[in-house]
């Protein structure tokens, strides 16, 4: 399966990126971006099975990413990986369909637990 | 009484677990004061309306040592770090990473947020972060032994 991570922090990615490794995702099938606008560029271009998104980043939030995604009808599973734990961010990121929000920081067990499912 | 959740060393540790694995080392550290010279690094916190709510001062040694393990820079270049006080920008952004991370352990359900606003070269620490150690309610300080590189305190101040 092909998986984008986005996130501004190359350390977060990489984080992000080794935890996939560790539940059987291949590297190769793993691409990266640096913010919501290109992420969004990306995924125009190639729509992957799976986005792993941080929430708060320049040019376009993780939110603002998903919302644009909805209202343009390109059809994603996007999940947040985030330190943004609040009532009211998990509302909004429920509403706009995120499938998962795990919160930094994470172990291998919480980070299994929120997007093994989506995982091939 | 402070606004803000004191940090606990589980808490630290759960925290920087994530980055440097279980193997991390949490134990209480040397206060490090905004104006000494082993304050070396400054990150400012701020509510949403943009005070300054929380200070956390890092010396030398932890923003070398967590700064190169956090991107697996190698130990050598960590030590070179701590001996010339040149720190790389990687090192400094990942180390920007650290304490974002541990700040989350400020706030529960019932504080007020506060985010990461910037961090600064202590030396060069605006008014509103040496401001703090007026308005400080709580200081708390960890030495962190962060596997295979070495160990460095981090001065955590909250309002």
């Amino acid at each position: 399966m092909n998986i984008l991570v986005v996130d501004d922090s190359a350390a977060m990615r990489m984080i992000v990126k080794k935890n996939l490794k560790a539940l059987g995702v291949d590297n190769s099938e793993i691409k990266e971006a640096a913010d919501g606008a290109l992420a969004y560029e990306m995924i125009e271009k190639s729509v992957p099975d799976l986005v792993v998104s941080d929430w708060n980043m320049p040019n376009m939030t993780g939110l603002q990413l998903l919302e644009k995604l909805n209202q343009e009808e390109i059809k994603v599973k996007l999940g947040f990986v985030t330190t943004e734990a609040s009532t009211e961010m998990r509302e909004k990121a429920t509403d706009a369909g995120a499938r998962f929000m795990i919160t930094k920081p994470f172990t291998e067990d919480s980070f299994k637990n929120g997007i093994g499912k989506y995982l091939n | 009484m402070a606004t803000y959740v004191v940090p606990s060393d589980t808490d630290v540790k759960n925290a920087l677990a994530m980055f440097f694995g279980e193997d991390t080392v949490i134990g209480e550290g040397e206060n490090i004061a905004l104006d000494s010279k082993e304050a070396f690094q400054a990150a400012d916190f701020i509510s949403p309306e943009g005070e300054t709510v929380a200070a956390f001062v890092c010396d030398l040694p932890l923003t070398a040592y967590a700064g190169a393990a956090l991107t697996m820079i190698p130990a050598a270049g960590a030590e070179d770090a701590v001996k010339t006080g040149d720190v790389s920008k990687l090192m400094l952004d990942n180390t920007y990473e650290v304490v974002n991370i541990i700040s989350q352990f400020l706030m529960n359900n019932h504080t007020p947020h506060l985010k990461l606003s910037k961090m600064y070269s202590a030396k060069e620490a605006p008014d509103a972060l040496k401001e703090m150690v007026g308005k400080t309610a709580e200081q708390i300080s960890f030495k962190v032994d962060i596997p295979n590189y070495g160990s460095g305190n981090i001065s955590i101040m909250i309002t």
